[in-house]
C-alpha cells in the first residue's frame, strides 16, 4: 500500500499542535498591551520581556511543526 | 526542493574526507567580510567623532547597554565582544536570504555548534563565577532528589536554542520555495513583502532572541 496519503494526513495533524503556541503568544500579546497601557513608561521593558516570552511560547509550538516537517521530508 | 546540506566539494587529509557544504561556505565568506570591514571602520577613531564612527558607537552602545541591563556591569569587560561577536554573526547569518542564498542558520549543523558555544560559555562563567564546588552545588537545589531534573534542565537549554533559531529560518526557506513554486513565472508582487518577513523581521528578532536568551541563561546559571 502506497503510504504517501497517510503521511500527508499524520502532517496535518502534527500540525496542530501550533494551536497551542498561537493561544499563548496571543495571551502574552494582550497582556503586554494592558500593561503598555496602564503604565506607558515601562515601555521598553515590556517590549523586551514580551518577545522573551514569545520565544518561550514559540519554540513548544516549532516542536509540532518540526513533527510535521519530518514526516513530509524524511523517506 | 532539497533540505538536506548542499554538498559543494570535499577533500582529504590523510585518509579522512571532509565535505564543504554551503553553509560552510557562507560562513567563511561571512568571517572574512567581518574581518576585513572592522579594521577599515575602526579606523582614525577620534574625540569628535565622524559620521562612521557614530553610527559604529551607537552599534557598540546598543551591545554595551543589553549586557549590563541582563547581566550586569561586572560581566561588561567580558561579554560584551562575545555577545557582540554572536549577535553579527547570527544576523548576517540570517540575512543571506536577502542576496540570494538560503541562510546558513536553515542548516541544523551551524544553529547546534552555536547553541554549544553558548551553553560552554554559560556553564564556565558559572564555575569561573561561583568556584567548581558551587557550580556542582547547584545541581542539587533546591532539594537533592532534583538531581536528574537539573541535568535535565542543562541539556534542554542548548538544544532549545539550537532548534528555535533552525526551525525558524527553515520554515521562512520552506515558505518562500512553496510560494515561488506555487506563482511560477508570476512572481513579482507578491513575494515581496513576504521576503520582508521572513528574511528581515524573523532574523533580527531571531538574532534578538538568541542573544537574549544567552545572557538570560548565563545569569540564572551564574545565580544558582
Amino acid at each position: 500500500m502506497d503510504p504517501t496519503g497517510l503521511i500527508a494526513l499524520g502532517a496535518g495533524i502534527a500540525a496542530l499542535g501550533v494551536v497551542g503556541g498561537a493561544i499563548g503568544i496571543g495571551m502574552i500579546g494582550s497582556k503586554a498591551v494592558e500593561s503598555v497601557a496602564r503604565q506607558p513608561e515601562a515601555k521598553g521593558d515590556i517590549t523586551s520581556t514580551m518577545i522573551i516570552s514569545i520565544a518561550f511560547a514559540e519554540v513548544t509550538s516549532l516542536y509540532a511543526l518540526i513533527a510535521s516537517i519530518l514526516l513530509i521530508f524524511v523517506k | 526542493m532539497h533540505l538536506n546540506a548542499q554538498e559543494v566539494f570535499e577533500f582529504t587529509v590523510s585518509g579522512h574526507t571532509f565535505i564543504v557544504t554551503m553553509s560552510v561556505i557562507l560562513q567563511w565568506v561571512i568571517m572574512a567580510v567581518i574581518m576585513i570591514s572592522v579594521p577599515l571602520l575602526t579606523r582614525g577613531l577620534e574625540k569628535i567623532p565622524s559620521k562612521r564612527q557614530t553610527v559604529i558607537e551607537m552599534v557598540v552602545n546598543l551591545f554595551n547597554g543589553l549586557v549590563c541591563s541582563n547581566l550586569g556591569p561586572e560581566f561588561k569587560k567580558r561579554f560584551v565582544p562575545f555577545i557582540g561577536a554572536l549577535g553579527i554573526f547570527i544576523l548576517m547569518m540570517n540575512l543571506t536570504g536577502l542576496v540570494g542564498f538560503a541562510p546558513a542558520t536553515k542548516d541544523i549543523n551551524v544553529t547546534l555548534t552555536l547553541a554549544l558555544i553558548s551553553a560552554v560559555v554559560m556553564n564556565a562563567t558559572a564555575i569561573a563565577h561561583n568556584g567548581i564546588g558551587g557550580y556542582l552545588h547547584g545541581y542539587f537545589k533546591p532539594l537533592p532528589f532534583m538531581f536528574p531534573m537539573n541535568i535535565i534542565e542543562k541539556l534542554t537549554i542548548p538544544l532549545s536554542l539550537c532548534l528555535r533559531l533552525f526551525i525558524n529560518m527553515l520554515v521562512g526557506v520552506i515558505f518562500m520555495e512553496l510560494i515561488y513554486m506555487a506563482l511560477g513565472y508570476f512572481a513579482f508582487v507578491l513575494p515581496v513583502p513576504l521576503h520582508f518577513f521572513f528574511d528581515l523581521f524573523v532574523a533580527v528578532i531571531q538574532t534578538y532572541v538568541f542573544i537574549m536568551l544567552t545572557m538570560i541563561f548565563t545569569k540564572t546559571a551564574v545565580e544558582e
